[in-house]
């Protein structure tokens, strides 16, 4: 299943789909990140000194469909994972969730408010491995592409008449004005104004070489991407088995790429991948953490492991139409009821020891800015729970469930059926709410049903899904639970959220943007239009001879600072 | 003269694939291939009472006395009694479920994915689940689905088997392309087309014992067609025709008993499949829905638990293995049963 | 027999289109191909539209399966709808995985359930017998995944005391592999290994069973105790009489379960990552992929026909009481 989504501001929304897929699997995350610029430099600080040569194995879930990661059949994490080694970025997420502008000679410049008109500046040494420089023409025809138009094509379902495939015009669509200073520095005016602007300008690939290929913006990388910018590029792609990537030796940026390849070997099967890695066949793995799984991995002795904790986080969503949970007694009910922390000692603690509740619905707990709101469910509480329900009108039943005017309260829980995890999750919670006298009856769904189906025609009571975070949590927060949002599954409303959101959604200053960022959360926490439960985990298992390989829970993914990966020296010697 | 039950199609019973004469389009070469295989038979030792069967009435005492034999040898298989005692135990034990299994199939307790020990024999998993019940339960609803499966599976298979096998012509060209319809699609591939539908139902267990009938009906009929073909041309058939017995009566009263060993086995063995498929469904992400369970999907689950918690990847398992081990047994003995040639070789 | 087999050839026709139909409908009806885009709620309403009259979604089935046939007619299986390749290409290749990795298997689990076959019924009822149906018994009662999965444990296990990797447990090679020739071979039966067997095993099991049925047929025939009465040596009755009339059925049916095999092996194929047949066919079920899916059935209907046609003629080949009638 593709799941989602790299760009970031948007994506929250997406949500989703990634993570659900149990069975086949995926990825999950994906996503930004956000908010803070703590330009952090990664690079070249403390990495490990590497020895020469050496080649890596990465098991992928899933084969790449192509390389344009901008269209929406391409728009997945198999995808990203390759290109992350050939594109290029004017920005990454860094695994702070701050950014660093790789590709740019600054951070882009405000060059004025009203109108937001800002400017970037491409690195002076940026180049494709073909010689030809990375210039304002990469970017400017990547706009045009994005944007492009053809009143032929309007329609009802096009309204704009977007010629493309494009998997997301955020931001793009807000460009009044692209204007080409010299042929390293553009200025882009946007209106109405986009706050996440910081964000823009990733995956991009060669203008040339898209130009040439007959198949154009929609398939013209299919086979092969082209010239890279990064620090591999591009040697075989074996259908069904592998795609080799190779050391560019043209590679513009300060740290030089030691490993000759990078291999992807297709494993979407994830429970082949443990053993795969125990036998040598793999060296690096980022499945899904599951309890096995992740305790098989720990059991080898040449291979490290690091869990950690991404911008993806599990909640359930209360539909506020729904005869009991519109009452705000029987949410509070729920969020006293339901013993999160106990959850996670079940479901996560087993192979991490850092996993916990999350008390914020806006930002995540490694994000700057994350404050543990929701102080009163924090803790479960039983007595409180029956407190609310009899405070609200409810009375115990003789089969121990509360009700209110003859009708006991049973509601449905639903999450992606054939995800394991999930469906424990529901169990669990079940088994919590009988204590307090509330009702629940499982009843999932796949999750293409669930999330095409059920959620947006409100067919559910309590939903178990994720919603990944951002680098730039505002805009994420805003399209979820504004009133009348098509992913406001729940239909939330509320007019002083709505207010705070706007506001964020138009600040630029990201210290301040932060702020409201919290509002927000603590707006929600008031009205429990969802609870959130804890932050997904991340798990990625490498081989001991490999340096300088670590996680990057944000969307960026492993790869994103692949330039510094090597094997060490007592392994090359 | 030949003991009809005998003549079933030793073959065809074997396994649930093919006999080579089922599989032809060509009426000719099976009813030849059924003779060649039959003419061997008649010079076995008759363990049959040897009368004449020359009429209808005559031939129903054979039939039900063939019937007693079969099972007096099929109780002095010391294999398959062992078996069958086992595999009793165990449905009783699962069926019994509820009311012997320490905790309920959805309790959760506190102890989380543990190994044996005396309050959880076969150790929880992680979320406390007492495996020992869930086996039970899951058992109870493989053997349930089983059950089911191999009921419908077996009534259609004899019911198209038999009309094709008793007028041939069109009927059995139509029938034996439908068979053959079925049988060019992978029979895991095809279910999982089909239950792509049904994956999101609530007590799928039903759903799924439909589909696992509706695409493994063809062994039955397959083996019943056979058998058909041959006995039709038997003079005890025969004269019933010529004293103008209808069809449904001959069809009944005269060929069902007389092809009922290889039905029975046929049946049996198809219990076994329809657990393996049932588990290979779940292994595929077809299983039935939580909070309920089945053996395969218990299996399924915990397929990567053999090395970390491997009381959740062996137990279900080995329960899974010794009951289709079990049935399979059961199946052998009663084909020996049925058909005591195979027991007589060598003094 | 040019007649006959041309005639069974042509009554397959029908089937074989009646089969893509109900195939092809089922999977339209069944699955999506653009649930993962839909699910994107970053995906436009205009994409989605596009994408859906360029598959022509929004067709009546019957009309879509007709444009199908007509390009299949012309021999083009069309292009994957998930990642845009070439039908052809895709099964070009998972054909030639599974059918390295079936042949093989086939044929070690035929020789072994020969063997096994005609020793239990030789030595029926004896210790052997029952140890040898025990085993084909309990392989035949097991799921493959569970099975696959032990196995696949022993052979790493095995490689660790060994400290070199015999047995490889992902995919039919290690790709990018330079060496010799001998290198690359054992690299390949390094990964041919732990699946072969897997499907060996189980195969190997209802296959002896059939065996040692014939055998025991075979034994109490006429002209076995004919040989015997006159006077040839109990090894000379069962090699030259017994044991080649007792081949004939299980020849037939392992022409058949061979087809059978090689649509089927989905399972051990997901086990050990080979990208064959039945896994090719298992992800394009799950993307609703319908060009793939339809083009890998027909393939594999063909298959069925064929092998049951030369299981006939095997059998009438084989046996002379059919090759002289």
């Amino acid at each position: 299943m593709r799941d989602t989504r790299r760009n970031p501001w948007l994506l929250a929304l997406f949500v989703v789909l990634a993570l659900i897929a149990g069975a086949c699997g995926s990825d999950d995350d994906d996503d930004p990140t956000a908010g803070e610029d703590t330009e952090e430099e990664t690079d070249s600080k403390d990495i490990e000194e590497r020895g020469a040569g050496g080649s890596l194995v990465y098991a992928a879930d899933q084969e790449p469909t192509g390389f344009n990661g901008n269209t929406s059949k391409d728009n997945g994490t198999s995808v990203k994972n390759v290109i992350e080694n050939l594109f290029f970025y004017a920005v990454k997420a860094t695994p702070e969730f701050g950014l660093d502008y790789v590709g740019l000679e600054g951070e882009p410049e405000i060059v004025s408010e009203d109108p937001q008109v800002i400017e970037w500046k491409i690195k002076k040494s940026a180049a494709w491995d073909d010689g030809k420089p990375v210039t304002t023409d990469d970017v400017e025809y990547f706009y045009e592409q994005i944007e492009l138009k053809d009143p032929a094509k309007v329609s009802e379902d096009n309204p704009k008449g977007y010629v493309n495939d494009v998997a997301n015009h955020v931001g793009y669509e807000q460009i009044t004005k692209f204007e080409a200073v010299d042929d390293k520095t553009f200025r882009v005016t946007f209106d109405p104004v986009f706050a996440d602007f910081r964000g823009l300008w990733t995956d991009i690939p060669q203008a040339a070489f898209m130009k040439a290929q007959a198949g154009g913006w929609d398939t013209g990388l299919d086979a092969n991407p082209g010239p890279s910018a990064g620090p591999y590029k591009f040697k075989e792609w074996k259908k069904g088995e592998s795609l080799t990537l190779e050391k560019n030796t043209k590679w513009w940026g300060e740290d030089k790429p030691t490993l000759d390849t990078i291999v992807f070997r297709f494993l979407p099967e994830s429970t082949t991948q443990p053993d795969a890695l125990r036998n040598n066949e793999v060296d690096m793995i980022y499945p899904q953490p599951q309890l096995d799984l992740v305790d098989q991995v720990e059991q080898l002795t040449d291979v490290k492991s690091e869990i950690g904790f991404g911008p993806v986080f599990e909640h359930l969503t209360f539909n506020l139409k729904n005869e009991f949970l519109k009452d705000l007694a029987v949410r509070k009910a729920i969020a006293h009821g339901v013993d999160r922390d106990a959850i996670v000692n079940a479901l996560m603690k087993p192979f991490s020891d850092k996993a916990a509740r999350l008390d914020n619905r806006v930002l995540v707990s490694n994000q700057e800015g994350y404050e543990a709101n929701g102080k009163e469910y924090q803790k479960v509480d039983p007595a409180k729970a029956e407190e609310a329900l009899k405070a609200g009108g409810y009375t115990k039943g003789a089969d121990g469930f509360y009700a209110k005017g003859g009708k006991k309260i049973s509601l449905r829980i639903s999450t992606t059926a054939g995800n394991q995890l999930r469906e424990q999750q529901g169990e669990l919670i079940k088994a919590q709410l009988a204590k307090v006298g509330i009702e629940l009856r499982i009843d999932n769904s796949p999750s293409t049903v669930l999330f095409r189906d059920r959620l947006p025609a409100g067919d559910f009571d309590i939903a178990n899904f994720a919603w990944v975070g951002s680098v730039f949590p505002v805009g994420g927060a805003k399209q979820i639970y504004e009133t009348g949002s098509d992913s406001n599954y729940g239909a939330y409303s509320n007019a002083e959220f709505d207010k705070v959101a706007k506001e964020g959604a138009s600040e630029l200053d990201d210290k301040k943007q932060l702020e409201l960022a919290d509002e927000m959360d603590k707006e929600m926490w008031k009205d429990l239009p969802n609870l959130p439960l804890y932050q997904k985990p991340t798990f990625l298992g490498i081989r001991n001879q490999f340096v300088n390989v670590g996680d990057n829970t944000t969307n960026e993914g492993p790869f994103w600072n692949s330039q510094v990966w090597g094997v060490s020296k007592a392994a090359a010697a | 003269m030949p003991d009809p039950i005998m003549e079933s199609g030793t073959f065809n019973a074997a396994t649930e694939t093919t006999g080579p004469m089922s599989v032809a389009d060509d009426a000719d070469i099976p009813d030849e291939a059924i003779v060649g295989a039959a003419s061997h038979l008649t010079s076995g030792v008759q363990p049959g009472p040897g009368v004449p069967a020359t009429t209808a009435g005559d031939f129903d005492v054979e039939a039900r006395s063939q019937l007693r034999m079969a099972m007096q040898r099929f109780l002095r298989h010391r294999l398959a009694m062992v078996s069958l005692g086992i595999l009793l135990l165990v449905m009783g034990a699962s069926l019994l479920g509820g009311k012997i299994a320490p905790y309920k199939f959805d309790e959760l307790t506190d102890v989380y994915s543990q190994g044996p020990s005396l309050d959880h024999p076969m150790g929880t998993d992680a979320i406390g689940h007492d495996l020992l019940s869930q086996v039970l339960r899951g058992a109870q609803k493989s053997v349930q689905v089983a059950l089911l499966v191999a009921l419908l599976a077996t009534s259609i298979g004899v019911i198209l088997g038999g009309l094709a096998g008793f007028f041939r012509g069109w009927v059995d060209a139509v029938i034996s392309r439908l068979i053959d319809l079925v049988l060019t699609v992978p029979i895991i591939l095809l279910l999982l087309v089909m239950a792509a539908k049904f994956k999101d139902q609530r007590n799928n267990w039903l759903a799924i014992a439909l589909l696992i009938s509706a695409v493994i009906w063809t062994g039955v009929a397959r083996v019943v067609r056979g058998i058909f073909l041959s006995l039709r041309e038997k003079e005890f058939v025969e004269a019933a025709r010529a004293i103008g017995a209808p069809s449904r009566r001959i069809i009944f009263r005269h060929m069902v008993p007389n092809a009922i060993g290889p039905i029975i086995v046929a049946a049996t063995l198809t219990v076994a499949l329809a657990i393996l498929l049932e588990s290979a469904l779940a292994f595929l992400g077809l299983g039935v829905s939580p909070p309920d369970t089945s053996l395969g999907k218990l299996v399924a689950v915990n397929i990567g638990a053999a090395n970390t918690r491997p009381w959740l990847f062996y137990f279900p398992g080995a329960v899974l293995l010794v009951i289709c081990l079990c049935v399979n047994f059961v199946g052998d003995g009663l084909r020996d049963a049925f058909d005591p040639q195979q027991n007589r070789v060598r003094q | 027999m040019t007649g006959f087999v041309l005639r069974r050839l042509f009554l397959s026709i029908p089937v074989i289109v009646l089969s893509s139909f109900l195939v092809f409908a089922l999977v339209a009806a069944s699955s999506d191909p653009l649930e993962a885009l839909r699910a994107n709620p970053l995906a436009s309403r205009a994409t989605i539209a596009e994408r859906e009259a360029e598959l022509g979604l929004n067709k009546p089935v019957v009309e879509r399966y007709l444009d199908w046939a007509g390009d299949v007619v012309r021999l083009d299986l069309g292009r994957s709808y998930a990642d845009n390749e070439p039908v052809w290409d895709k099964l070009e290749r998972g054909f030639g995985v599974t059918f390295r990795m079936v042949a093989l298997s086939t044929l070690l689990a035929l020789m072994l359930a020969v063997g096994l076959g005609v020793f239990s019924a030789v030595r029926q009822y004896s210790v052997g017998d029952y140890a040898g149906t025990f085993f084909a018994f309990v392989f035949f009662s097991m799921p493959v995944f569970w099975l696959a999965g032990i196995l696949k444990d022993l052979g790493i296990r095995f490689n660790q005391a060994l400290g070199k990797t015999v047995f490889y447990t992902i995919g039919e090679r290690t790709p990018n592999l330079e060496g010799t020739w001998w290198d690359v071979t054992a690299n390949r039966l390094g990964h041919l290994a732990l699946p072969t067997i897997t499907l060996m095993l189980v195969t190997m099991a209802a296959w002896s069973r059939y065996q040692r049925a014939a055998m025991l047929d075979v034994l109490s025939s006429d002209y076995v105790r004919t040989a015997r009465a006159k006077g040839l040596t109990e090894f000379r009755v069962i090699s030259k009489h017994a044991f080649r009339n007792a081949l004939i059925p299980l020849t037939t049916v392992v022409a058949i379960d061979f087809a059978g095999i090689v649509g089927g092996a989905v399972i051990t194929e997901s086990v050990f990552a080979w990208q064959g047949m039945g896994r090719v066919t298992l992800g394009a079920i799950n993307r609703g992929d319908i060009p793939v899916v339809v083009a890998a059935l027909v393939i594999i209907a063909m298959v069925v026909v064929v092998f049951n046609l030369i299981a006939d003629i095997l059998y009438a080949v084989l046996d002379p009481r059919i090759r002289n009638a």
